[in-house]
């Protein structure tokens, strides 16, 4: 009783808020029905038997896989929902299934496939009971709020080892901290990673984090780096070392740039060929179409330009987005500390724009920590920059490279004025930032 | 005492002990020695090396890490206690040591099973951790600096803590705080300044919105290379104080930070 009440009440808010123009209820409806039923995830999958769940979990990737493998199952007409708008909390997830479910909780759909967040991946997995859990990878990131990724990863494998039921595991070959998370029974476990053609680095870089064995403690050797941690590792003392995996996009052209994106794509690729049975060549067929998710390679036309958005929310993410840009660019930065970006913007630190300014024609800085973010890359030279500051524009200038608005729309606006019409625009921000910068450049509204 | 006109900076377990963008402080000092014209070498000295290289530092830092990166960097660091020791007290070299690395040249860590372990013993002080269910000292931290010819300036950072760090009466914190959590919520202290050695859980890092912090640690650090008082020419600092005003607008003065999740 308390489920349908919970999906009553739940079910009424999202027409509220879809009626009034309120947003996309990716949250609002969920907290509802966690209000009266806290198993709600529970109760509302025991009424659906059927229905296949997929969970993705990790830093960096988790909503391009989930897309990646959604658009492959929506193209084999599986009836198929997803976690829209990267709400990944429970609150998101209860969101997602109350729109799709009628009120007695009944859901037409087959499949569903679940971005879920780092700390949320525990209870997610023991109230769903997923068929399929992939996970991705472990960074540094937002550690006022995750802390620590060794206590992540240490959740997860409690969370693992307290399954009953057979499941489907598919893990980062590359990445020490989640290539550890096996030997759990009931579990068949397959491991994705890049050939050796796609590992141009020979050591970690700085930002790095786990280069140490995450079962002897031991300094970890690799013989070959993608970026940051993520590369063929051995353990000098236990040997435990980079398993034997597949590269299911090895010398294929991929709808998508960046080397993560080729471990989101494998990821995607190695659940669907061990649930779905789908070879390599079946899973780039029906993924040359595919269209980059909201915020991620998204390129959005507005005021006679065209902007490029690649959210930038941590150290290793902004570092990959860095490695995209194209030499003599002109870009615009952008630094929140709202909630879902974390209170903490220490991790700018970690950001090497000492490569960026190299790369760049023209920066641009805007957000509630702009100024922050303007010291750091002032630091990023090897010589003094002078300063101007005009008070009455609220308008800080570094150099002829650098400049601050703290205002976003100002910005914006500041940034199309020096642009040729023909010349992209890159914009990295983080979370908060990049909904911001959607609404204000097409008008949409995600809460 | 050398007159070799590099100054040679030592960042303690780089690898290990440098979350939280802790590297930025060593970015921010070398420079700010480089823009006036110095020369700067970083040793990089982590599990293994040798004394000597510790030996050659004009200035010292060590950042902060997670509790596994900790365990691990504990026994090789009670292999430098003598040195450090010796370095910190007698030679009066500046030293910057965040977080972790502020805990672990105290007399000793209550851990929340309480587990007693022992720390370096160079700053008299100690910290407990209340376990799990006590609440992480999290937020944005201002507080005013403490030392002689700084008094008015305030320092700014973000602190992420779980232990309570308490002073013994030799000791004497490092700035009072103005907003946020500092040493242990409790007593209003932030950190510690023994000798020319500076503990602190700031983050940020501690010295992107303190440049004076910066510059006092740099001249001490130059004192110690040339063998003499040397003045830093001064530097356009507008931009920090200018982050920091708008940063203490926003958040009430007096009043404790909840901005952070637990």
């Amino acid at each position: 009783m308390r489920t349908y009440l919970a999906l009553f009440w739940a079910k009424f808010v999202t027409f509220i808020v879809i009626f009034f123009g309120l947003g996309h209820a990716s949250t609002w409806p969920g907290e509802i029905a966690l209000y009266f039923d806290k198993q709600f995830l529970f109760h509302i999958v025991k009424k659906n038997p059927d229905l296949k769940i997929i969970l993705i979990a990790g830093t960096n990737g988790k909503t391009t896989t989930a897309k990646l493998i959604t658009h492959v199952l929506s193209e084999l007409k599986f009836k198929v929902f997803s976690n829209n708008y990267g709400a990944n909390l429970l609150n998101g997830l209860s969101s997602s299934f109350i729109s799709r479910s009628n009120l007695t909780g009944r859901i037409p759909d087959q499949i569903a496939v679940l971005e879920v967040d780092e700390n949320t991946l525990s209870e997610a997995i023991k109230q769903l009971r997923p068929q399929a859990i992939v996970l991705l990878n472990l960074f540094r990131d937002q550690l006022d709020r995750y802390g620590e990724i060794n206590v992540i990863s240490q959740n997860w494998r409690e969370a693992l080892s307290r399954l009953n039921q057979p499941i489907t595991l598919i893990l980062n070959a590359q990445d020490a901290q989640i290539a550890s998370l096996t030997s759990q029974k009931n579990i068949k476990t397959y491991f994705f990673g890049l050939s050796s053609q796609y590992l141009n680095k020979k050591t970690t870089s700085f930002e790095a984090d786990s280069i140490y064995c995450p079962r002897c403690l031991h300094k970890l050797t690799f013989q070959n780096v993608a970026y940051s941690h993520i590369g063929n590792f051995e353990c000098p003392e236990c040997h435990f070392r980079t398993p034997t995996f597949s590269d299911l996009a090895d010398g294929l052209n991929l709808p998508i740039d960046g080397l993560y994106n080729r471990y989101n794509y494998n990821a995607a690729a190695e659940l669907l060929r061990s649930v779905f049975n789908l070879n390599k060549s079946q899973v780039h067929k029906h993924l040359i179409n595919y269209n980059p998710a909201f915020g991620r390679q998204e390129i959005i036309h507005a005021l006679g330009h065209s902007f490029w958005l690649q959210l930038s929310k941590n150290p290793v993410g902004f570092n990959q987005a860095i490695e995209l840009l194209p030499e003599q660019s002109n870009v615009l930065l952008i630094l929140n500390d709202n909630l879902p970006d974390g209170k903490d913007v220490s991790w700018i630190w970690d950001v090497d724009y000492e490569a960026l300014i190299k790369k760049t024609k023209y920066i641009t800085v805007s957000g509630q920590r702009a100024k922050d973010l303007g010291i750091r890359i002032r630091y990023a030279h090897s010589s003094i920059i002078p300063l101007d500051i005009d008070l009455r524009q609220n308008l800080i200038t570094i150099g002829s490279q650098l400049v601050i608005i703290d205002n976003l729309t100002d910005a914006i606006h500041h940034v199309a004025s020096v642009t040729k019409t023909d010349e992209m625009i890159y914009v990295l921000p983080v979370y908060s930032a990049m909904l911001e910068v959607r609404q204000i450049l097409t008008g949409d509204n995600l809460e | 005492m050398n007159n070799d006109t590099t100054i040679n900076i030592a960042w303690l377990y780089p690898d290990l002990m440098s979350t939280y963008g802790d590297r930025g402080n060593i970015i921010i000092l070398t420079k700010r020695l480089v823009w006036r014209g110095f020369k700067v070498k970083v040793t990089e000295i982590s599990l293994g090396s040798t004394n000597n290289l510790l030996q050659k530092a004009d200035l010292i830092f060590m950042g902060g890490a997670q509790d596994q990166q900790q365990e691990i960097v504990s026994k090789d660091l009670r292999k430098r206690q003598t040195l450090l020791k010796e370095l910190i007290d007698h030679q009066r070299l500046p030293c910057l040591f965040i977080c972790g690395a502020y805990q672990f040249m105290g007399n000793y860590y209550l851990s929340a099973n309480g587990q007693e372990i022992p720390g370096l013993g160079i700053f008299d002080l100690y910290t407990i951790n209340p376990g799990q269910k006590a609440k992480r000292l999290i937020g944005n931290t201002f507080a005013r600096i403490n030392i002689p010819g700084l008094q008015n300036e305030i320092m700014a950072g973000f602190e992420n803590h779980g232990g309570r760090t308490f002073l013994s009466n030799k000791e004497t914190a490092i700035a009072k705080v103005i907003t946020g959590y500092g040493n242990n919520g409790q007593d209003n202290t932030e950190g510690v300044i023994h000798q020319r050695a500076i503990g602190s859980y700031l983050h940020g890092p501690i010295l992107a919105k303190s440049p004076k912090l910066a510059d006092w640690l740099l001249s001490h650090a130059l004192h110690h290379s040339f063998g003499e008082k040397i003045e830093l020419s001064p530097l356009d600092d507008r931009l920090e104080e200018r982050t920091k005003q708008q940063l203490l607008g926003q958040i009430p003065t007096g009043q404790k930070n909840t901005d952070g999740l637990d």
